[in-house]
């Protein structure tokens, strides 16, 4: 039987061959395509999922501002700090990320955040301020006072790819849940029912359109629309959806609808600011609403939801009419749902969109610091790495001294042509650290950044190097140095001759080096560069942190040379600290996305000019501001504030320079035209005001210089530089490096000095 | 002469150095940044309210700092004890102790060169006070030896004794 039954199997299983065979095979074969498809579609969606889950650009923030007892901080610029750093005022300030005012107390919830060295808890604070300064810190649980806390940090950017895609990474947890609980109402009701399609949505949507004779209803879950945020397409072929459905069973059978939607939440699209797009609502809410996700109200939360469905159709700064009726019905599918109750559905309706102006989002608001952040992290990390890995980058940027900054531009190039151009940099004086930097007229543009690639001639910025290089040589000059202001005939590279000219175009005969530098005669400091030597001020030129050529020409004294206005922030801010180089850094440090210390930049300082010939430069420097050619930052900053610094002129009043600083901030203004015309400014006129403007609101600290050991203060006469008494007409205090006081003497001097010695003598006999 | 004789004699004498910066190091780590000031104020000159205000200004804030200084640079974390020091110095950047402390810290790191630096920079802050003086110019000593730098060592080893010698008494 058994035997028959087989035989007969395989007789007919011979008959049927070519058929049956053939047939399966063909399964066989589908069903390997299909597997190799399947598999295919699951890599696919897998490497994109994954991609874009673990793919986040690094995050640039702001300095924390410190705030201590003690600290020269008013209650007002505290809460520019606060509102830099996407603070807003509400109730008694006790959320995270809240302050409210009392007079001269202000009451701030700091909110808990990674540093790079250490994560710091959220806070609940009050302080209290008086006379300018911050008076006491306290917890107001406890009462207990604290010395030093630190506010977390404003995010002023992102390192994002080439494709210019934006997000900024939100955890599920930190999402609201009316906001999931409205998403998952409007979008996909029956998400933590389905296994990434949904039957009856796909029938009912497909009814509503059979119905409407167009496509009115979608029946795509939220996985699938993540799939095809994923895809960044919108092709609506049948193939593409298809394939779309199996990748989203596929995702659901890998990941967890937590993941899921988390990655949902992230990837998004919402808005297309530019040319960079927004994606993910955490994101979205600074971009519209100027605050995190977690602090959205429940109209703002249903505006971004309703914004899902058609980003550009429902912009509420494009179509805030049609963006608020369909905000209005996402408040009602949330009422219905029981995400939250009528009477606050009711209530939001009645409030108005709540967007800040677009370009006042927190973040992107400082293209020109960024660009410095990214030539500088770019020495030391692969452009991907900061496009995809998560790190966060400390940043040296001051909200509070950007801000200045850009008012001063704005208010001082108001109402003038639009050619006319300025680049501003603030560095603090100690640590070089870059405070604020605009690159343009209008700073929140991102375009050519004028503070580190508007190369121009430095005009008289020079001139300090080359008095520098005189007094470094104190046998042969003081600031008592009588120069040769006459007319001068030079020959230039090509043998052609030039006789240069003062700015007022006349000539004085004698004047004393420290007056020479102080009102910027050009020709005698031309003379004095000339006999200090081309090389001598080139070599000060390279110690001031410049390139300089190996063969220079008496036109190099005129300050021919170009720079960026960061390179003369480099120069000056020797000056500033002590002599010592700092090189300039805008990142104090690189985290991974775990807060891991990746890289830190410390503060570095190598002397480079010594204390003497440092403390006589900044003396003329100082008397340049008080009495020179800078003494106009007076008329905007209190004559309380020493200040020191330098005008530049070009040739033709094509650039304007300012170079200057306080105890604790250097700051380099410069302003011009970009096809490099004439601008009738000069340094006094153009970048001056706008540098004391500035300045006025971010110097703290006047800059006041010990006096060395080996300098003194000595009496010399106004019009010949000899030594004299203090009693002779035309007497002038001057300080000179000890052992290089003027030789010659005044009559009147040497007489009273004779006089005095006998004096002296004569008391010290009787008081032994 | 034995031939391993001057190298070992050199290798002592750095070690030696080396000793005693990391000794003192130690001592001027816990020191508070008030000291200074002692030597700073012109008695001639009448004090504004606002310098007062000045000269207190966020000595709390740098006492704590410090302390966790020294707590990050015992446990051999000298990056955030540079970190630490450099906060502080943003809040009190005339205060010669600090930028000794920070000039300890590169010395820890082997950053020779901006240990001597450094020191440089606390030197010209420290005003009258002598034994700050002498300890910046034992760092600059230290400093120059591990560069190899013998005599721009002994020269700064003399200064740091004239130092000493004159404070003595």
């Amino acid at each position: 039987m058994a035997r028959k039954q087989s035989r007969k199997r395989s007789t007919s299983r011979k008959r049927t061959f070519p058929l049956r065979r053939w047939l399966l095979i063909g399964l066989a074969a589908a069903l390997v395509a299909a597997a190799g498809y399947v598999a295919w579609l699951d890599y696919e969606v897998r490497t994109l999922f994954e991609g874009k889950r673990w793919s986040e650009p690094a995050t640039v923030y702001a300095r924390p501002l410190e705030l201590y007892t003690g600290r020269a901080l008013t209650p007002d610029e505290l809460i520019t700090e606060l509102r830099a750093a996407g603070y807003r005022q509400a109730g008694d300030g006790a959320r995270p990320g809240t302050w409210a005012r009392h007079g001269s107390t202000v009451d701030l919830t700091t909110r808990a955040f990674d540093y790079w060295d250490g994560s710091e808890p959220s806070r609940r604070l009050r302080v209290g301020f008086a006379d300018g300064r911050v008076q006491t810190i306290q917890r107001r649980a406890s009462g207990e006072a604290l010395p030093l806390v630190r506010v977390d940090p404003a995010a002023i950017g992102a390192i994002a790819p080439t494709r210019r895609e934006d997000r900024l990474l939100v955890q599920l947890d930190d999402v609201p849940v009316t906001l999931i609980g409205g998403l998952l109402a409007v979008e996909d009701r029956a998400f933590h029912r389905h296994f990434g399609v949904s039957p009856t949505a796909i029938a009912r949507a497909a009814l509503a359109n059979l119905r409407a004779g167009r496509i009115v209803q979608g029946g795509s879950t939220l996985t699938q629309q993540l799939v095809k945020n994923l895809y960044l397409s919108s092709e609506q072929t049948l193939a593409r959806k298809l394939n779309e459905a199996v990748m989203a069973v596929l995702l659901e059978m890998r990941y967890d609808k937590r993941t899921i939607l988390e990655t949902y939440l992230n990837e998004v699209f919402l808005a297309q600011d530019g040319n960079r797009a927004i994606h993910g609502f955490g994101l979205a809410a600074p971009y519209f609403f100027g605050r995190p996700l977690a602090e959205l109200s429940v109209d703002q939360q249903a505006l971004l939801v309703a914004m899902v469905k058609g980003p550009s159709r429902y912009n509420p700064r494009r179509h805030p009419e049609r963006a608020k009726r369909r905000r209005d019905v996402v408040l009602g599918i949330m009422a219905d749902n029981g995400v939250i109750s009528p009477e606050a559905a009711r209530e939001a309706r009645g409030r108005p969109l709540g967007m800040v102006d677009e370009g006042a989002s927190t973040r992107h608001d400082y293209p020109a610091f960024m660009d410095l952040v990214q030539r500088h992290l770019q020495r030391d990390y692969r452009r991907e790495d900061l496009q995809t890995a998560g790190l966060r980058v400390f940043s040296t940027l001051s909200p509070r001294a950007q801000d200045a900054a850009e008012r001063a531009v704005r208010r001082q190039l108001e109402g003038r042509p639009d050619s006319l151009e300025a680049a501003v940099v603030t560095v603090n004086a100690d640590s070089g650290e870059v405070t604020a930097l605009i690159g343009g007229r209008n700073p929140r543009f991102a375009g050519f950044n004028r503070a580190l690639d508007a190369r121009r001639p430095i005009g008289s910025l020079i001139k300090p190097a080359i008095y520098l290089a005189a007094l470094e040589r104190p046998s042969g000059w003081g600031l008592g140095s009588i120069l040769d202001d006459s007319p001068l005939r030079l020959e230039d590279a090509r043998g052609e001759v030039w006789t240069p000219r003062n700015f007022d175009r006349t000539f004085r005969g004698d004047v004393l080096l420290v007056d020479a530098l102080t009102h910027s005669y050009n020709i005698p400091a031309i003379r004095l560069g000339m006999d200090v030597g081309v090389t001598a001020v080139t070599d000060v030129m390279r110690r001031l942190g410049q390139d300089a050529p190996r063969r220079a020409y008496p036109s190099y004294m005129l300050g021919t040379a170009e720079r960026s206005p960061l390179d003369v922030a480099r120069m000056y801010q020797v000056f500033a600290g002590d002599g010592f180089r700092t090189p300039l850094r805008s990142v104090r440090a690189v985290s991974d996305d775990d807060g891991e210390r990746l890289k830190r930049y410390p503060l570095e300082a190598e002397r480079v000019i010594d204390d003497a010939p440092l403390y006589l430069i900044n003396y003329a420097l100082q008397r340049v501001v008080r009495e020179g050619t800078g003494q106009g930052a007076y008329d905007v900053i209190s004559r309380d504030m020493d200040l020191a610094g330098k005008t530049g002129t070009t040739s033709d009043n094509r650039d304007s320079w300012f170079a200057g600083f306080s105890g604790d901030v250097v700051g380099v203004v410069w302003m011009g035209r970009d096809d490099n015309g004439t601008t009738g400014l000069t340094g006094s006129t153009g970048a001056l005001p706008l540098w004391a403007q500035t300045m006025d609101a971010v110097a703290r600290r006047g800059f006041r210089q010990e006096r060395p050991d080996n300098v003194v203060p000595v009496w010399v006469d106004a019009e010949t530089g000899r030594r004299t008494h203090e009693a002779c007409t035309g007497a002038r205090q001057l300080p000179y490096h000890r052992g290089h006081e003027p030789e010659q003497w005044t009559e009147c001097g040497r007489r009273r000095a004779q006089r005095n010695d006998d004096g002296d003598g004569w008391l010290r006999g009787l008081f032994r | 002469m034995t031939p391993g004789g001057p190298g070992a004699l050199r290798a002592a004498a750095v070690a030696l150095a080396l000793v005693l910066v990391l000794a003192l190091a130690g001592c001027a780590v816990v020191e508070p940044p008030s000291r200074e000031d002692d030597g700073d104020e012109a008695p001639a000159e009448a004090p504004e309210p606002d310098r007062d205000a000045d000269s207190e200004a966020g000595m709390a804030a740098v006492q704590r700092l410090l302390a966790d200084a020294r707590a990050a640079s015992d446990n051999g974390d000298n990056d955030r004890a540079g970190a630490l020091l450099e906060r502080a110095l943003r809040i009190r950047p005339d205060s010669a102790v600090l930028w000794h402390n920070l000039a300890i810290v590169r010395y820890r790191e082997a950053a020779y060169e901006q240990a001597a630096d450094l020191a440089g920079r606390s030197l010209s802050h420290a005003g009258d006070n002598r034994e700050l003086k002498a300890r910046n110019w034992q760092v600059i000593a230290a400093s120059r030896q591990m560069l190899g730098d013998e005599d721009g060592a002994a020269r700064a080893r003399e200064r740091a004794r004239g130092l000493q010698e004159a404070g003595g008494d």
